[in-house]
């Protein structure tokens, strides 16, 4: 048995007087993620196919799988994502890993639903740049799109019809069989003992990363300020520039020399900065990090918190330094690594109709 | 090791294809890096611009000229675009390292744990 204890699943403190190290201030582990509804097989068929269709995009050459791309954890391995063609976006791309347990989307928050999040980038000039209208009366005119539409929803399609189906193909996409998932699930093994000493690190109050990066999905889905700098080309750039002071602007706001956060959305000068938590399954294989993806490895990520993150008068005061030694960061490392296990391998279906 | 350039010019923008075209006509002339690097260093395509680039590294402007002007590597960058359509490749820049895409501008090591990993199959194969 491990002598660590869940939030809700405490063992006798006896116990954990005989098990060493760790007995001396027991962690508080998250509870193992859940095991998510299922989805409808029609439905998710549906969502793949839009998933990987162009012509979910003005000029057809922008799926969603452009930017979460399968084989890259499903986010796209760039700095600032890909964007609509002869455009430069001004975010990192999010992994879509574990969306099914989210209820706040996007680093700034903006979307409280998965089908609500699917909207924004078909929409979004720098994105996909389609009307979702338009998009309607494309796929009405495609009779092999009809015939999913109506075998997954009962009917033609629909704008809710789209975003449904490709939520309910999202929703798929899970990853619960790391290392660290199956040692919540009791088996002591699944750690190495270097992995252990990471989690230890992790979760207790030498890391203190737990305090943010809690809950079953290793994310408080709330908004923290890390004091990011901000990357020299997305303030030098006219592209980016455009795109970001567009996007504020579209948030009614003025342009601005940074990226302001959750504080477009919530309008509270304390979040200024401010960017949503972050899951943590399969981290290694979703470089760079941040919203701007300014931290190149996990090496860079956890150098940035043992200096107590970056420089921003707004920062978090949850942040400290935090003197980790060398062999410290390489544990917390192998940890951080301990959070990859296996995912759907999806591959992108013929194009309906093409 | 062995790189190989395939154009891909974005159908909707003014001057891409020219430049694809300009880049092989300095190609018949054995300078196509050589023009591919400033033209990417300069970032101006118009067909004065493309021209010009050709004057400044001593090609042939004359011919470099008719060339463009006659669409006479056209076929060539076509023949790319086919390809690249053939793949489901539609993004620049794209890169395929022995078969594996990459995606948009990645940090650099990125591109040697790739390069690396085909090296070492390559050896690992051929014994």
């Amino acid at each position: 048995m491990r002598p660590l204890l869940h939030l809700s699943g405490l063992l006798l403190s006896c116990l954990l007087l005989q098990s060493g190290p760790l007995a001396a201030q027991p962690l508080q582990l998250p509870e193992p993620l859940e095991v998510l509804p299922q989805q409808d097989p029609a439905k998710v068929e549906l969502g793949r196919a839009l998933f990987f269709d162009r012509r979910l995009s003005g000029d057809g050459t922008v799926s969603c799988a452009v930017c979460h791309i399968p084989d890259e954890a499903f986010a796209d391995g760039q700095k600032i994502s890909g964007a609509y063609p002869t455009n430069k976006h001004w975010r990192h791309t999010n992994s879509l890993l574990n969306v099914g347990y989210l209820d706040v989307f996007f680093w700034d928050g903006r979307s409280r639903s998965l089908e609500d999040q699917a909207l924004g980038p078909i929409h979004s000039s720098f994105e996909m740049n389609l009307n979702p209208r338009f998009l309607v009366a494309k796929l009405r005119e495609i009779p092999e799109y009809q015939e999913l539409f109506v075998k997954a929803c009962g009917g033609g399609a629909t704008q809710e019809r789209i975003l449904d189906s490709l939520a309910a193909f999202e929703r798929t996409l899970v990853v619960n069989d790391s290392p660290f998932d199956r040692y919540l699930r009791g088996e002591d093994e699944a750690l190495s003992a270097q992995a252990k000493q990471g989690l230890e690190i992790f979760f207790g109050p030498r890391g203190n990363c737990g305090q943010c990066h809690s809950g079953p999905l290793l994310s408080d889905q709330k908004f923290h300020n890390l004091g990011v700098a901000e990357l020299p080309e997305l303030i030098s750039d006219p592209q980016h520039r455009t795109t970001r002071n567009f996007f504020l602007g579209e948030m009614g706001l003025p342009p601005m020399e940074r990226d302001p956060g959750y504080y477009a959305i919530s309008r509270r000068e304390k979040v200024l900065g401010a960017f949503r938590t972050p899951p943590l399954r399969q981290v290694e294989q979703s470089a760079p990090y941040m919203h701007n993806g300014s931290l190149g490895s996990l090496s860079e990520v956890i150098e940035f918190f043992n200096r107590g993150g970056g420089e921003d008068p707004n920062k978090s005061k949850l942040l400290k330094p935090l003197g980790l030694n060398e062999d410290e960061k390489q544990a917390l490392e192998v940890f951080l690594r301990s959070l990859s296990g296996s995912y759907p391998q999806v591959r992108a279906p013929r194009p309906p109709g093409l | 090791m062995r790189l190989v350039i395939k154009h891909y010019p974005y159908r909707y923008r003014d001057y891409s294809y020219l430049a694809a075209q300009a880049a092989e006509a300095a190609r018949a002339q054995g300078k196509f890096w050589e023009y591919f690097d400033l033209m990417m260093h300069e970032k101006k395509l118009s067909r004065d611009d493309l021209i010009g680039y050709a004057r400044q590294l001593n090609l042939d402007v004359e011919r470099f000229s008719s060339e463009l002007d006659s669409e006479t590597h056209r076929p060539r960058v076509e023949a790319d675009v086919d390809l690249a359509r053939k793949l489901d490749f539609y993004q620049t820049p794209t890169f395929v390292i022995n078969g594996r895409a990459l995606v948009g501008g990645r940090p650099i090591e990125k591109f040697r744990e790739l390069i690396d990993a085909a090296l070492a199959e390559s050896k690992g194969g051929g014994g």
